[in-house]
C-alpha cells in the first residue's frame, strides 16, 4: 500500500475487526461467561486444600488465587492466539487473512485485544470468587505498580502468542502437541501456585530456567503486590524484565511470521489442511 | 447392533485413535510427549508438599505417599477426559469426519468407545513412565522415602481397580461427547473442567473431609473417589478387607455411569438431530 496512513487506518480498523468477533463470540453466552468464572475455582481449590492440609501459612494460599487466574490468560494465549492460525487454516480463512490488504499482526493484534479484554473479565471473576471462597486477603498496594505489571505481562504473553501462532503456518499437530506441552510444565516452571525466586527449597537451576519464561516475573511482582503489599520499588527488577521481554517478543515475532509465512509458501504448506 | 460388529469398530477406532495420537512424531519424542505432562503434574505437587511442609516446618512421608500415588492414579482421569471431551469438536471441526461417522452403520458410539480405549492405553503409558521418573526424582534426587513396600502390593486388586476406574470414565466419556454435541463452546475447556472438579472432589491430593459438607456428600458419590482409594488400599496395606468396601462402591457407581453416560448421550444426539446442530461449526 503506497500510503503509509492510509495502511495504518485500515490496520487498526482490521484489528480492531478481529477483536470485536473475538469479544462477541465470548460474551454473546452470559451462562458461558459464568461458567468459565466459577468452574476453574475447582482445580485452584485442590492446591488451596493442599496448602491448608500441609499446614503453611495462609500467604500461600493467596499465591495459589492469583496464579490460578494467570493461568486463565496462558491458557487463552496458547489455544486462542498461538493456535488460532491452525483454526483459520483448518475452516478456510487463513487464505482470505492473506489475500486482504492487511497485515497478519493486526489480525494477531486484534485478538489479543479482544482477548485480553474477554479474559481480564474472567480473570477478575476469579480472582473474587477466590478470594470470597477460600477467605483470602488480597491488598493492592501500589495500584500504578501492579497495572504496569499486569499490562506488562499480557504484552509480554500476547507477543510470544504471536510468535508462537507463526510456527502454525508450517506445522499441524507438532504445534498442537507443543502448545499441550506448555500447559503444566509451565504452570510449575513459572511457578503458578509457588513462590520460584529465591525460594530455598527451589534448586538453582529450575529459578534459572524459571527466568526464561516472561510469566515468572508477573506472576512474581503480582504476588508481591497482592498478597505482601509491596510497591513499585521492590517489583522494579519484574517490570524492566517484562519490559524487556514485550520489546524482544514483540520484534521477534514479527520477524517469525513474515519468515514462517515464506517459508510454508515454499513448501507449499501453508493451506495445507488436516496436518 | 449386533455385539460383534460393534466390538470390531470399536477396536478399529481404537487403532485409528492410537494412530493420531502417535503418528506424528517418532516414538522417542512421543514417550517424552507422554511423560512431560503428567510428570510436570506430579512435580507441582511434590513442589507444593515440599515448600508447605518446609513452611509449616513438618514434613511426613506417608502424607507425600497418599498424594503420590493420587496424583499418579490421577493421570487416567486427566487423560481420558482430555480426549473425550475434546473428539466430537475434533471429528466436527478439526477433520470435518463427524457427518462421515454418523452416516456410517456403526455410527458413533462404537468409535467413541474405541478412541477411549486408545487414550485409556496412552494413559498407562503415561502413567507407568511417570511411576518410574517419578519414584527416581522424589526418593534419590530429593530425598522424600516412598512408603510402599512392592511385595505387599495386592497387585490383582490394584488391576481390578484400575479396569473399573477406566471402565467408569470411558463412561463419563460419553456424557462429555453429549455435551460437545449440543455446545460449540466447551471443545478446550471442559475436559479441564470436569478433570478440575474430580482433582478437587476426587480425595487425590487431600482427604475430602476437608471439604465443606455439601462437596463431601458429593465426593462420597464420585466413582473417581473410589477408584482412587482402591488403587491406594491396593497399594500401601495390600488387603481385601481394606480393598473390597472401595471397590465394591466403585462397581456399583460404575454400572451407573455407564447407563447415565449411554442414555444421556442418547438424549443429547438425538435432541442435536431435532435442532440441526449435529455437525455445527463455530469460530470466533
Amino acid at each position: 500500500m503506497s500510503n503509509p496512513a492510509g495502511a495504518f487506518q485500515i490496520n487498526v480498523r482490521a484489528a480492531i475487526a478481529r477483536a470485536r468477533v473475538r469479544i462477541k463470540g465470548t460474551l454473546h453466552d452470559p451462562v458461558w461467561l459464568i461458567a468459565e468464572t466459577i468452574i476453574p475455582i475447582f482445580s485452584i481449590g485442590g492446591y488451596v486444600l493442599l496448602y491448608r492440609a500441609l499446614g503453611a501459612p495462609a500467604s500461600y494460599t493467596g499465591f495459589v488465587i492469583i496464579g490460578g487466574a494467570m493461568i486463565a490468560f496462558w491458557m487463552n494465549m496458547l489455544w486462542h492466539m498461538a493456535a488460532q492460525f491452525y483454526w483459520e487454516k483448518e475452516v478456510g480463512n487463513l487464505e482470505m487473512y492473506l489475500v486482504a490488504p492487511i497485515s497478519r499482526m493486526a489480525i494477531l493484534l486484534g485478538m489479543a485485544l479482544g482477548s485480553a479484554i474477554t479474559m481480564g473479565l474472567r480473570v477478575f471473576g476469579i480472582l473474587l470468587f477466590g478470594t470470597i471462597l477460600f477467605g483470602v486477603s488480597l491488598s493492592i498496594g501500589d495500584p500504578i505498580a501492579l497495572l504496569l505489571i499486569f499490562t506488562l505481562t499480557l504484552a509480554s504473553l500476547y507477543s510470544l502468542g504471536i510468535l508462537f501462532s507463526s510456527l502454525y503456518l508450517l506445522w499441524g499437530r507438532e504445534a498442537w502437541k507443543m502448545n499441550e506441552l506448555m500447559q503444566e510444565p509451565i504452570y510449575f516452571l513459572s511457578g503458578f501456585y509457588f513462590q520460584v525466586r529465591g525460594n530455598v527449597v527451589v534448586p538453582l537451576a529450575m529459578q534459572f530456567a524459571a527466568a526464561l519464561i516472561p510469566m515468572t516475573f508477573g506472576l512474581e511482582g503480582m504476588r508481591r503486590i497482592l498478597v505482601f503489599g509491596e510497591g513499585l520499588q521492590s517489583v522494579a527488577f519484574d517490570i524492566v524484565a517484562l519490559a524487556v521481554f514485550s520489546v524482544v517478543l514483540f520484534f521477534l515475532a514479527r520477524m517469525m511470521l513474515s519468515y514462517m509465512e515464506n517459508l510454508a509458501k515454499k513448501e507449499g504448506r501453508l493451506t495445507l489442511r488436516w496436518q | 447392533m449386533a455385539v460383534k460388529p460393534f466390538l470390531k469398530s470399536a477396536w478399529y477406532s481404537a487403532w485409528l485413535g492410537w494412530k493420531i495420537e502417535t503418528n506424528w512424531t517418532d516414538p522417542l519424542t512421543f514417550a517424552g510427549y507422554y511423560l512431560l505432562r503428567p510428570f510436570a503434574g506430579l512435580l507441582i505437587v511434590g513442589f507444593i508438599f515440599l515448600i508447605g511442609s518446609f513452611a509449616a516446618g513438618n514434613m511426613s512421608t506417608q502424607y507425600f505417599t497418599y498424594l503420590f500415588l493420587g496424583q499418579i492414579s490421577f493421570i487416567y482421569v486427566s487423560q481420558i477426559t482430555m480426549v473425550t471431551g475434546s473428539l466430537i469438536h475434533e471429528e466436527r471441526s478439526k477433520y470435518e469426519t463427524l457427518r462421515s461417522l454418523y452416516v456410517t452403520p456403526a455410527s458413533l458410539r462404537p468409535y467413541l468407545l474405541g478412541r477411549a480405549l486408545s487414550a485409556a492405553f496412552a494413559s498407562t503409558v503415561s502413567m507407568l513412565l511417570t511411576l518410574l521418573l517419578g519414584t527416581f526424582v522424589f526418593s534419590y534426587a530429593l530425598g522424600i522415602r516412598l512408603e510402599i513396600d512392592l511385595l505387599k502390593v495386592n497387585y490383582p486388586a490394584l488391576g481390578l481397580s484400575v479396569l473399573l476406574g477406566i471402565a467408569s470414565l470411558i463412561s463419563l466419556g460419553f456424557l462429555l461427547s453429549g455435551i460437545n454435541l449440543l455446545s460449540t463452546k466447551l471443545q478446550f475447556t471442559l475436559s479441564e473442567y470436569v478433570s478440575g472438579i474430580f482433582f478437587l472432589l476426587g480425595d487425590v491430593i487431600f482427604p475430602p473431609s476437608m471439604l465443606p459438607g455439601p462437596l463431601n456428600l458429593l465426593s462420597s458419590a464420585l466413582p473417581i473417589t473410589y477408584y482412587i482409594r482402591a488403587v491406594r488400599a491396593s497399594v500401601l496395606s495390600g488387603v481385601w478387607d481394606a480393598i473390597l468396601p472401595n471397590m465394591a462402591m466403585l462397581l456399583l457407581l460404575a454400572i451407573i455411569i455407564t447407563v447415565a453416560g449411554l442414555l444421556g448421550f442418547g438424549a443429547a444426539e438425538k435432541r442435536a438431530k431435532r435442532l440441526g446442530i449435529l455437525d455445527r461449526k463455530s469460530e470466533y
